[in-house]
């Protein structure tokens, strides 16, 4: 099966005033129906708690689709702010919401907003339209005593951290390999300033043996600096064979002191 | 210690009693390759499995914890066929919108040829 998009929720002003009023952030079934007693109980958890929200760049591209948002932001910059603001407000209301019940260990957007070499806006592109909206929630993030405040994106991501650490990102994945995200090198231009998840390349995975053991290897220094959770740079895919897959996850172990 | 002060010791620089330790996860068709190649299908958990394999002997971490926050639309769009034609079908959908299991909110028309 094949598809293609023609039409997105949003193509003129009219859709998008439409679109508004599926958005109550106030809405009680936004939460879970028992946030209080879960959040009671969650207080004293063992498992790691995120938060997950989308970002910006993501929200509109759903909005009005990758290429429309694209000529948007030179076409109707206006719109494109308005959209963000909207999106901004709604996603802080439900960060208070959620904060009264329960303050999680990290909030964690995802914007996959890079292709292999760049990013998709340009950094000054993104530092005029995206970087306030991040920075805003930054502090209601960190106000509210959140430690981890993540980032997810696709494609190579060199010229995007310097904008996530101003806005007071401290973590990020998965760090795709194949885009040319060089781990070792990001630590030592960006110091502890950024944590990592992922950065283990899947097409070592896939050829298993000598490669797999060369790609724990070339990230060990990583793994022991800390600020670092090595895991596959994405979904692990087909051809990843499940015998090495095991040895990859014997690897792994070893490295990071379960073996 | 706890999973989630190991997780948190990792991602602020500080010294957990081991880094934790979380491989990946399949796509479904990489799944379905591994039941061919001998993972077993009742396993729940590949990865612990694949750790005892490897020899791993340390107590498998609990969980994440989850408290969902509904971001998306309220109300959803219905999904509905807009169009039957001979090589297609134009269908107003869900999308899903997040890798990890996060389920879009809005409906778009799509052409989908089967």
């Amino acid at each position: 099966m094949t598809r293609r998009w023609i039409k997105c929720p949003v193509e003129n002003r009219k859709d998008w005033e439409d679109l508004q009023r599926r958005y109550d952030a106030d809405d009680p079934t936004r939460l879970p129906a028992d946030a209080a007693a879960l959040g009671a109980r969650l207080a004293d958890r063992e498992g790691y708690l995120q938060l997950h929200f989308s970002g910006p760049f993501w929200q509109l591209r759903e909005w009005v689709g990758f290429e429309g948002l694209c000529t948007l932001f030179h076409d109707d910059p206006g719109l494109v702010r308005e959209m963000i603001a909207f999106w901004e407000s709604h996603i802080a209301r439900l960060l208070r919401r959620a904060f009264e019940r329960v303050i999680p260990d990290e909030v964690h957007l995802s914007e996959d907003m890079a292709y292999k070499c760049f990013s998709m806006i340009s950094p000054a592109m993104t530092r005029e339209f995206i970087l306030p909206t991040w920075k805003r929630w930054g502090e209601i993030v960190r106000g509210a005593g959140v430690p981890v405040y993540g980032m997810d994106s696709d494609g190579f991501i060199g010229e995007l951290i310097p904008l996530w650490i101003e806005a007071g990102i401290n973590m990020c994945d998965p760090i795709e390999v194949a885009a040319g995200n060089d781990l070792p090198a990001f630590r030592r231009r960006f110091g502890r300033a950024m944590a990592y998840r992922g950065g283990v390349d899947k097409r070592a995975m896939a050829r298993g043996g000598r490669a797999i053991e060369d790609e724990i290897a070339r990230l060990r220094p990583v793994i022991d600096d800390g600020g670092f959770v090595p895991s596959c740079d994405h979904g692990v895919p087909s051809d990843v064979a499940w015998p090495d897959y095991v040895r990859y996850v014997g690897l792994l172990a070893k490295a990071t002191g379960w073996l | 210690m706890t999973a989630r002060r190991r997780m948190l010791d990792a991602m602020l620089f500080r010294r957990p009693d081991r880094v934790p330790l979380q491989p990946g996860g399949g796509r479904r068709s990489t799944l379905e390759a591994w039941h061919a190649q001998g993972l077993p299908a009742d396993v729940l958990d590949y990865n612990e499995y694949a750790y005892r394999l490897a020899g791993g002997t340390l107590p498998w971490p609990v969980a994440d914890s989850r408290f969902r926050v509904n971001e998306r639309l309220i109300p959803i769009f219905d999904e509905k066929v807009i169009e039957e034609r001979p090589d297609s079908r134009v269908v107003q959908e869900l999308e899903r919108q997040h890798l990890r299991n996060r389920q879009g909110v809005y409906g778009r028309a799509s052409a989908r040829r089967d």
